[in-house]
């Protein structure tokens, strides 16, 4: 059965409407349904119920229509990515790649404050971030093929040169006190946070000497 | 198929019918969904679906794809929580269940990956810790996005951060006789959790079922989520309580009138509307808690599964035949005849 509103999509959501005593069965799809506000659970969660959204709309002039409007400059910033422009961004509330995430995260940081308790994440860690992914890919060293590295080639060519002095670098710290391969993963991760890629990536050979001398 | 989770005697115990945890995950490599191609959503469907088949850890679920199922078959999962709104509204999908349903994974989600686990009753933690289980195989196995600063990229950037939304759901049937959900929902955002309607088709809940979540996901520990939900939970419930005890005090012999008419509607009725349904079915459970109405002989299943199992899809599935309208509110109403069971008097029980 096709949604009674739009005449197009599946109708997936059924409900039954009383007026004045009367039953009235509806059936609707749940793109419609979510605009009616008939779907449960996904209201304040994402779309435009979400006061995310609003906010983020407000950002860009106020209004969802100014939103729009191409003459706004910020909502002109795109993701080399997926080309999400910062005005459909704002408009949805979503991202459309990681790399969205490095085009629009620094355009919300107050955003991110002001509806979450902060704008770092404190909870479960996972193995290999996009962060490290980057000095890997930066070094030239990154196995994985990632669609977002493809505006990084420029990058990756201008530090060749510190990947030499990285690892220059790397006899200056096996000559002095060696620390353990726990320290330096620490110190590494600090070092990834504070972006300071050059540090990183001398950890990270010491780190894998030391591994192969073990 | 072994009894699922909401068929447990322990939904039906107090306000708490059940936990849930989610987890939203993406992988490395794909477009989040809002600019991922149906050509690149399949293939990232097929390529996660092996990797999963392949660890022998993960093993041991019911395997679907949107492929091979009609919109019923979508519609009765979505009913039974075993999968989401968003979900049934994809094109392609796929997952994996469990045989009690309590574990679910969705692939195609909004986010890539979305773990879903539910508890029968107040056990959050276990449903945390069982999400927490799966996500970490997961990880091993499939490369998620994640950053150092924002933690688990997700699609939409309320779920930034651990990705987490931890709930319960509760049967609060007297503060909503009472008109104060819309002040419990005020008076908890202060604490950065939401209270929403989890049955019924609208803002408002029939059956009095509500689901109590956390929005904050970025700059929060889970233990903490969780922690701080499980006491704003308790704060509810005790309202509730309190709401109970003085219906039942002041208003005695109303409200095990209402307790009554709705079961004797519930046992004769020819056509019954899902939403009047949930309402009776809420005064049951009501009945039940507060020491009214007790089931004749011991039987199986909960007031909260007869909740689920009287929604369009899973009626038609149950009776094997597509139907609407007035053929479906009599199925509800014989399959409620049929499967609620006989109760009896647990007032005058108590003072022989």
């Amino acid at each position: 059965m096709l949604c009674e509103k739009c005449g197009i999509r599946e109708a997936t959501v059924h409900y039954t409407e009383v007026v004045n005593g009367v039953k009235k069965e509806h059936y609707l799809c749940a793109q419609c349904a979510r605009e009616e506000g008939l779907i449960p659970g996904l209201a304040g969660i994402s779309g435009e119920d979400n006061p995310f959204v609003r906010f983020l709309s407000g950002l860009l002039g106020g209004t969802e229509k100014q939103a729009d409007e191409s003459s706004d400059k910020d909502s002109q910033i795109t993701c080399p990515n997926c080309g999400m422009t910062f005005g459909e961004f704002t408009k949805i509330g979503k991202f459309g790649c990681p790399e969205c995430y490095r085009t629009f995260g620094p355009l919300i940081e107050n955003e991110f404050k002001k509806f979450q308790a902060d704008s770092h994440h404190i909870g479960k860690k996972y193995g290999k971030s996009i962060e490290n992914q980057q000095i890997e890919a930066l070094l030239g060293k990154d196995e994985t093929s990632l669609p977002r590295q493809k505006t990084d080639d420029g990058a990756g060519a201008e530090d060749a040169g510190e990947k030499t002095q990285a690892d220059e670098a790397k006899p200056a710290a096996d000559a002095g006190e060696t620390p353990s391969i726990a320290e330096m993963e620490k110190q590494k991760e600090e070092a990834v946070k504070r972006e300071d890629y050059m540090e990183a990536a001398r950890l990270r050979d010491a780190i894998r000497k030391a591994r192969e001398q073990e | 198929m072994s009894e699922a989770w909401f068929e447990k005697k322990i939904c039906d115990t107090g306000c708490i019918i059940s936990s849930k945890c989610r987890l939203a995950r993406n992988i490395d490599g794909y477009n989040f969904s809002p600019k991922l191609d149906e050509e690149s959503a399949r293939r990232m469907i097929d390529k996660t679906v092996e990797q999963i088949r392949r660890d022998p850890k993960l093993g041991g679920s019911r395997f679907y794809d949107f492929r091979n199922m009609n919109l019923t078959q979508k519609q009765e999962m979505q009913e039974q929580h075993s999968i989401s709104n968003y979900l049934v509204g994809q094109k392609e999908a796929a997952g994996f269940i469990s045989e009690d349903r309590s574990v679910s994974l969705m692939v195609n989600e909004e986010d890539h990956i979305r773990i879903q686990t539910f508890s029968a009753g107040a056990h959050l933690d276990a449903a945390f810790e069982e999400a927490n289980r799966l996500d970490d195989e997961l990880g091993r196995i499939l490369p998620y996005v994640y950053s150092d600063k924002y933690g688990y990229l997700t699609t939409c950037l309320s779920s930034t951060g651990t990705g987490m939304r931890a709930s319960y759901f509760l049967h609060l049937p007297v503060l909503a006789l009472a008109g104060q959900i819309e002040s419990v929902k005020t008076e908890i955002s202060r604490f950065n959790v939401a209270l929403k309607p989890v049955t019924g088709e609208g803002r408002k809940s029939p059956a009095d079922v509500y689901q109590i979540t956390n929005t904050m996901t970025l700059g929060v520990r889970e233990e903490d989520v969780i922690s701080s939900l499980q006491k704003i939970t308790a704060q509810i419930v005790a309202q509730e309580q309190a709401y109970e005890k003085q219906y039942f005090t002041q208003q005695r012999d109303h409200a095990i009138d209402a307790v009554w008419r709705c079961y004797a509607t519930l046992k004769y009725a020819r056509m019954l509307s899902y939403s009047d349904a949930l309402v009776m079915l809420s005064q049951i459970r009501l009945g039940l808690n507060a020491g009214i109405i007790r089931p004749a002989a011991d039987t199986d299943g909960s007031i909260y599964a007869l909740m689920i199992r009287i929604q369009p899809a899973s009626l038609q599935t149950y009776f094997g035949k597509e139907m609407i309208g007035d053929e479906l509110e009599k199925a509800r109403a014989l399959y409620l005849r049929t499967n609620l069971p006989d109760m009896v008097d647990a007032v005058s029980a108590q003072k022989q």
